[in-house]
């Protein structure tokens, strides 16, 4: 081939995409954006039932007092109140976020630029939800040991508490925080970064 | 700028040079898989980059740099996390054949195109869209004249390689 062969086949309409591989693409870009929609919606009902479960099994306890135990005196076992509200805190600043991107990118399907929005504010979304988890586990750690503290005061709890409450939570507290570092450290940010810096470049 | 007429502006440009793009991924990523990756990161740079376009240059130069630096940041990544998962050897090449309609010049120059480092495939694609040796300094970050050797170096290769093994007997 000559030279002029070569570029009568790289201009040939067999080098042009048609309007449905653009239209794939989207269709990809859309589908991923639904599973992490559904793994968001995933994580709030997964994070919602014990939070119900364990706040239901507190107010039962508070209004109907089991006469074998003895009940709570909440003047001198109040911690337990911020250390139940602060996965509630956590919980429905995640479902705020939610519900936010839900209301902003409605028409999410509708192009790829719509998808593309609503994948880059899923993905703040996303960064923003693991700081808040991180946070929610690592200030447990304090309200732990108040809840400690008063439980045994008040004679409900003994030595046997100390080591899942200062070895086994902080411990768990550690590998999941650690986790939670590990993705957004290694993956979130570089990939932020890698943006800017490419944004930076185009100025 | 608000993300309606980023939303506008990037349909626009999207829709009328989806041509170039697609280019671009096809001369750097060899799967499905791949393609698919790289040009959802193209198209994000794309997004991300509309607020900052000045209008120094023509869209489609503009497009094209930032297509080709996202294409060759995606190519370090890329073989970064190849190489945490395993080797390389000298046929990489061979086994990522193109995937798309059965051109076989088409592919035989895609596969000429692939085996070129990040400079000169950059200069081949956008010598064969027609781009001017101005154009390509530009985008590319390199003197005219320096253009100009490599694009007869690469002019020549080519249509060696063409002499070689017979694109038209493929």
């Amino acid at each position: 081939m000559n030279f002029e062969e070569i570029e009568s086949v790289w201009r040939s309409p067999h080098n042009q995409p048609t309007a449905t591989e653009l239209e794939q693409h989207k269709m990809k870009l859309i589908a991923d954006l639904r599973r992490r929609h559904r793994a968001s919606r995933g994580l709030l009902w997964l994070t919602l039932m014990p939070l119900l479960v364990i706040t239901g099994l507190i107010v039962l306890h508070a209004l109907q007092p089991d006469p074998a135990h003895t009940p709570i005196n909440w003047k001198r076992e109040w911690a337990v109140l911020p250390f139940l509200a602060l996965p509630w805190l956590g919980w429905f600043i995640m479902l705020r976020l939610h519900l936010r991107h839900q209301r902003r990118h409605p028409d999410y399907d509708r192009s790829i630029s719509a998808g593309l929005a609503a994948a880059l504010d899923e993905n703040r979304t996303e960064r923003t939800r693991y700081r808040i988890i991180a946070g929610v586990l690592v200030a447990s750690i304090p309200l732990v040991t108040l809840v400690v503290h008063q439980l045994r005061a008040v004679g409900k709890a003994g030595d046997e508490i100390l080591l899942p409450a200062f070895v086994g939570w902080p411990v768990y507290v550690a590998l999941m925080v650690g986790w939670f570092g590990w993705h957004y450290f290694r993956r979130l940010l570089p990939r932020r970064r890698q943006l800017e810096e490419l944004a930076n470049a185009y100025q | 700028m608000d993300e309606h007429a980023q939303k506008q502006t990037f349909d626009e440009w999207v829709g009328r040079h989806r041509g170039l793009i697609f280019k671009v991924v096809r001369a750097y990523a060899f799967t499905p898989h791949d393609q698919d990756d790289l040009f959802q990161e193209i198209i994000t740079q794309v997004w991300n980059s509309i607020p900052q376009f000045r209008g120094d240059s023509a869209v489609t130069t503009w497009l094209y740099r930032v297509a080709l630096n996202t294409a060759l940041a995606w190519r370090r990544k890329e073989r970064r996390n190849r190489d945490r998962t395993q080797a390389l050897d000298g046929a990489e090449l061979l086994l990522e054949t193109p995937l798309r309609a059965p051109n076989p010049q088409l592919e035989w120059l895609y596969e000429q195109i692939a085996r070129l480092d990040h400079v000169d495939r950059s200069l081949t694609l956008l010598m064969l869209d027609g781009f001017s040796y101005r154009e390509m300094a530009e985008t590319l970050g390199i003197t005219e004249s320096n253009v100009g050797v490599k694009i007869n170096r690469i002019k020549a290769h080519l249509i060696k390689q063409s002499q070689e093994n017979n694109p038209y007997e493929l």
